[in-house]
């Protein structure tokens, strides 16, 4: 019954055969593997320091200046001083005098740090650098040193003394200069080294099978997939020659069978060459550089199902138009309206998600909304929009990064510093202003880590945010009190006050340059800050924090991680900080300054640096993890009364509870958001709101209102209890920009997705064991967007056009 | 439908669209009904685009049919029961070059679900029935014309066919070959297979055929056994008495104004005089019947007019074609136009 079908596939084997088609791809397949064959690894023992300043990664000496300093200042101590002595006099002598004339720019801390990392390199390579008297290798908490030790220092190679003396620098600089990695692993072509992985063989191995997939896609995507459409494209139109074409269709054979299986055919002679070159790179990167990587085989069926994508194209283009070159052609601007309608979209993805609501502050009847970079925007009534806020030039320039890293095709593997982060802006009623601080992303060496605190007056009803400076202390967080009290909440545990209006602190700054004197129109912020990365704190502090800001306790703080942690119940005044485990709960004693109330442990089974939110409102606190878990607990006894996983494959974004503590709204990334009622405590669930599922927010306002942002600016009002939709809400018409990201997410979902099938690749070839671990925590990871979308698209893609191929086949007179 | 008849068409019509929107219609097959009965050497004749290759096409279901009906060994036509049992050796035959000639026989043979070591065991004797017994490993890119035709003949053999639809079998083919091809197709006939030809090489048909039909611009002229061609169109070519007129050629010596009292000079065709001589004659002259041909040799015996030559014309399948596809209206002109009849251009 299938002899005529095979025979169909059989022949489209005769045919390349007989072109010499096959011979020749195979060869260069051979060629290609060949070619390949000279690639070897060289594992080796690691004894070098990694010193890449400014690198997020990688980076051994995290703190070059603080490691000069040390090596400076505690010469007394004999180890230090055994390095030091390999310090040329001279350039000692410069170190010591510049640090003591405070020459602090960042390319001169840079320069030092090199200066003494070659001093320590020098070291490392003196073999006969270890001395017993200095250090005693049997007290060392390092086992490899134990280890060196006990074969007797003398026995080693030389090698392993280089490798002793480099861990002897990390056990003399803890933490300055961080340890080596297990071993330096070369990839070289015969004996030139093309590149060099310093994490040891485990490392790169991983790293190597999470980024090969997305090489193989680009490479297979771009030559491999062009040679099997040029190669297979006159399969069609060979078939459909007039002469040869009644010939075929007399004989007793279905249309859509014939069809067909030219079409397999000319999948099946693609899947054969992609096996033997697919294979032949599996097994070269096992045999020549051990890394035996299923990935590469998985690549095999989905690439072949890529092509047969394309091919689905070019056979009904060759079918109908029985020319080769217009199949081509064809398949080719096809391959072209995929690529860069999925371009374009990710461009438009990555911008409108970068401009969705994130947060929104009511401020005295002003609506502010910052999206998810922090630009803020507000909404203008007579013109039903939102309207970005005036923002300086440096903040511009920061979000103009972060929209760019958006259009950026593809996210690098780790991701890029695109989410918004510093101080969440909250209004003041007691002095009716809008306070806040966003981290700067440049490649500002002071700023990081370091809000600058953005203050807008509203006395005058319209938003004009200035800086006021950098805010140190490692503020994280301000709190709003029952009573219109602001709480600066620092990542030490410790809650400052607002000392007063701060217009009384603007300007009172000691040593305040000359420059700033005007500095409060953003005009004259952005010439201050012309002066140079280094000289930009000095230069914009317009106020002393220290005096606008009075330490209001506690006496034993607790660190708080992040803003996420800390909460201020509305009814109560009372604050409480999720720290490891344990809850405490503060309040504010006689004189103003906060104390510890009560803590309670939260037995939980992960570990404790999963993520976690906290919630107090009310007689409710809430905690939400990393892993999914929500935790409900009676506020005054802090017994837990209800825990539930609402959603287990996406991470929670944000929590937030109703002033009254009766609500408390989950937000996940996925766009779902659930919504628990405590009256009914086992009644958590996905309520009917506007945009189920696209939703960027959601949180209650001071009048228990629920508040919910979906599609990209969208702000709606919700009575909680009923469900009810409430009035103002703050809905801009979809234009612009909106408009064309509709239109081609629509293209997008149609066509198939040639630059995504890695992502299967990936998933299919990492490991399934970890993805069942409940108590991974998610928002760790990578939002898992559905590996197998782009491959079921495209299957039904291809459905679809060899359906419509057949149809039309079966409709033709020939 | 008989079960005993090869082909049966009753009313088939096929209608083609075109242009802008399919606006423009043309009418190829205009309603035809014909049969074939079983064992018979069946000729379609027509002239170019009178929609021979339209009618096999919706045969062997390559296009489909308008409306009527057409069946093939008692099968709807285009069926794939029907083409099992059916051979088929195209018009303009081009097979895939990349074959040799075993590698076609076992490509057809597999489409028409022939097993492989079938074909194997056939091939040989088929090739050599063909003439290509030396040519089985080589390439069909390389074959003629002619020698694609063979094979092509020797593929539709393979699985023993009960209908055997030729189109144009002898196109392309040199004299010797073509004698070669109407010799398998005379032995097939000879065998009992059911030959369905398809050709505008008249004196093939008339060589191979037993029953033929005649399309012209769509719509059947006839259809029958070959030698009730003549008196077919002998009856069509009836006069207004109703009675049926001989074409008959004299060789006459004597005066011309003796011959013209016989023969008025309207009534002569093709006139000429034998070897210049004013007195000698040649002309063909249509008369009622025998009757009329021995009044008028009474009567040219009466004015002393030697009759040196007298000839009754057969009607030949030629020319028998060519009165039925003319135009009626160009028919009757030219059977009153006393000016010679040409032959046809080309068969």
């Amino acid at each position: 019954m299938l002899r005529p079908y095979l025979a169909i596939i059989k022949d489209s084997f005769r045919a390349a055969i007989a072109n010499r088609l096959l011979i020749v791809l195979l060869l260069i397949i051979t060629v290609f593997l060949l070619a390949l064959a000279p690639l070897n690894f060289q594992e080796s023992i690691e004894s070098g320091i990694l010193f890449r300043p400014g690198a997020r990664t990688g980076n051994q000496v995290p703190r070059p200046d603080a490691l000069v300093t040390y090596l400076i200042e505690n010469q007394d101590k004999p180890d230090v001083a055994k390095f030091a002595s390999y310090l040329d006099k001279s350039d000692l002598d410069r170190i010591k005098k510049d640090l003591e004339a405070g020459k602090d720019n960042i390319h001169e801390q840079i320069e030092r740090g090199e200066t003494v990392i070659g001093a320590l390199e020098s070291a490392i390579e003196d073999e006969n650098l270890y001395d017993p008297k200095i250090w005693d290798l049997n007290k060392s908490i390092n086992q490899e040193l134990v280890d060196f030790h006990s074969r007797g220092i003398e026995k080693l190679s030389s090698g392993e003394k280089k490798r002793l003396n480099r861990l002897l620098v990390s056990n003399t600089f803890p933490g300055l200069v961080l340890p080596p990695s297990q071993s330096l692993v070369k990839i070289r072509y015969l004996y030139k080294k093309i590149t060099e992985s310093h994490s040891g063989m485990e490392l790169y191995r991983s790293q190597v099978t999470i980024y090969l997939p997305y090489l193989m896609d680009k490479f297979v995507l771009s030559i491999g997939l062009l040679i099997a459409v040029l190669v297979t494209a006159p399969l069609m139109p060979t078939m459909f020659d007039p002469g040869s074409l009644s010939l075929l269709l007399s004989k007793p054979i279905s249309r859509w069978g014939l069809y067909l299986s030219k079409f397999i055919g000319g999948c099946v002679f693609v899947a054969l060459l992609a096996a033997y070159l697919f294979i032949g790179v599996w097994f070269l990167l096992g045999f020549r550089l051990g890394l035996w990587d299923r990935s590469i085989l998985l690549s095999i069926p989905i690439y072949v199902i890529v092509f047969a994508i394309y091919f689905s194209v070019s056979a009904f283009v060759g079918m109908y138009f029985r020319n080769t070159i217009i199949a081509v052609i064809v398949t080719a601007l096809f391959w072209a309206v995929c690529f860069t309608g999925g371009t374009i979209f990710k461009m438009f993805d990555g911008v409108n998600q970068k401009t969705k609501i994130a947060y929104v502050v009511q401020a005295n009847g002003q609506v502010l909304q910052l999206n998810d970079i922090g630009a803020p925007a507000i909404w203008d009534t007579e013109e039903k929009q939102w309207v970005n806020a005036p923002v300086d030039d440096i903040e511009k320039q920061n979000y103009m990064a972060n929209y760019t890293f958006s259009f950026l095709p593809f996210i690098p593997q780790g991701g890029l510093p695109t989410t918004y982060s510093g101080i969440r802006p909250v209004y003041c009623p007691k002095y009716n202003f809008v306070i806040g601080g966003a981290n700067l992303m440049l490649a500002d060496p002071n700023s990081f880590s370091k809000p600058r605190i953005f203050y807008a007056n509203l006395e005058n009803k319209a938003y004009q945010p200035q800086v006021l400076g950098y805010l140190s202390g490692s503020g994280i967080e301000f709190l709003v009190r029952p009573d219109g009290d602001l709480i600066l909440v620092t990542g030490f545990g410790k809650f400052q006050r607002l000392a007063g209006d701060p217009e009384e602190f603007i300007g009172q700054q000691d040593a305040k340059p000359a420059d700033t004197k005007t500095t409060k129109t953003n005009t004259d912020q952005k010439k201050s800050s012309r002066g140079g990365p280094s000289n930009m704190n000095k230069a914009t502090q317009l106020v002393d924090f220290k005096k606008m800001f009075k330490p209001a306790g506690p006496d034993q703080p607790t660190s708080i991680a992040s803003d996420r942690m800390v909460d201020l119940n509305q009814a109560t005044g009372e604050i409480a900080v999720y720290n490891r485990k344990k809850i405490s709960i503060f309040r504010e004693g006689n004189d103003g300054d906060y104390l510890l109330d009560r803590t309670v442990d939260v037995n939980v089974p992960f570990d404790s640096t999963m993520t976690t939110w906290i919630q107090y409102q009310g007689n409710q606190l809430y905690l939400a993890f990393g892993n999914g878990e929500i935790t409900v607990f009676d506020g005054n006894s802090l017994k837990m009364q209800k825990s539930y996983i609402p959603e287990k494959k996406s991470a929670i974004k944000q929590i937030n509870a109703s002033p009254n503590g009766q609500f408390l709204v989950v937000n996940y990334r996925n766009g779902n958001t659930w919504l628990l009622d405590v009256k009914d405590l086992d009644d958590i669930r996905k309520r009917n709101f506007v945009g189920q599922g696209n939703i960027s927010y959601a949180s209650f306002d001071k009048n228990n209102k629920l508040w919910i942002a979906d599609r990209t600016d969208r702000l709606l009002q919700y009575d909680p209890e009923t469900l009810e939709r409430g009035n103002p809400e703050y809905n801009p018409k979809i234009i612009g920009f909106r408009w064309y990201y509709w239109w081609i997410r629509l293209v997008y979902r149609v066509l198939p997705k040639p630059g995504e099938f890695y992502k299967l690749v990936t998933h299919l070839s990492s490991s399934t064991e970890t993805k069942k671990d409940s108590n991974l925590d998610l928002t760790q990871m990578d939002e898992p967007s559905n590996p197998w979308e782009p491959f079921v698209s495209g299957v039904i893609f291809m459905c679809i056009m060899l359906a419509l191929a057949c149809f039309v086949f079966h409709r033709t007179d020939y | 439908m008989s079960k005993d008849l090869a082909v049966d068409v009753h009313d088939l019509r096929k209608t083609y669209s075109g242009g802008f929107f399919w606006s423009k219609k043309f009418e190829a097959l205009k309603g035809i009904s014909f049969s074939v009965a079983r064992g018979q050497t069946f000729g379609l004749l027509g002239p170019n685009g009178a929609g021979k290759t339209t009618f096999l096409k919706i045969l062997m279901g390559i296009i489909s049919k308008s409306s009527g009906s057409a069946t093939m060994l008692g099968k709807p036509a285009g069926s794939r029961e029907g083409r099992k049992r059916i051979g088929y050796l195209p018009e303009q035959l081009r097979m895939l070059g990349h074959l040799n000639a075993f590698n076609a026989l076992e490509l057809y043979g597999n489409l028409s679900n022939i097993p492989t070591s079938t074909v194997k065991a056939k091939r040989d004797h088929l090739l050599e029935m063909v003439g290509l017994s030396e040519w089985g490993k080589v390439r069909v890119g390389k074959f003629s014309k002619g020698m694609r035709q063979r094979l092509g003949m020797a593929q539709a053999l393979l699985h023993d066919p009960e209908l055997l639809i030729l189109d144009e079998p002898t196109d392309g083919l040199d004299p010797k070959a073509r004698a070669e091809m109407r010799a398998i197709i005379n032995k097939l006939s000879d065998d009992g297979v059911t030959v369905f030809l398809n050709s505008h090489i008249l004196q093939e048909v008339e060589l191979i055929c037993d029953h033929v039909a005649i399309l012209d611009n769509g719509e059947l002229k006839y259809s029958g056994p070959v030698e009730q061609l003549d008196s077919f169109v002998s009856q069509l070519n009836r006069g207004a008495s109703g009675s049926t007129e001989l074409v008959v050629e004299f060789e006459l010596a004597g005066s011309i104004e003796h011959v013209n009292e016989i023969f008025p000079q309207t009534t002569m065709q093709q006139y000429e005089r034998i070897a210049g001589d004013a007195n000698q004659h040649r002309f063909k002259v249509s008369l009622a019947d025998q009757a009329a041909i021995d009044n008028r040799v009474d009567n040219l015996r009466k004015r002393q007019v030697s009759i040196l030559g007298l000839s009754k014309q057969q009607i030949t399948l030629e020319s028998a074609f060519l009165q039925l596809i003319d135009d009626p209206q160009e028919k009757s002109a030219t059977l009153a136009d006393p000016a010679p009849l040409n032959p046809p251009a080309s068969a």
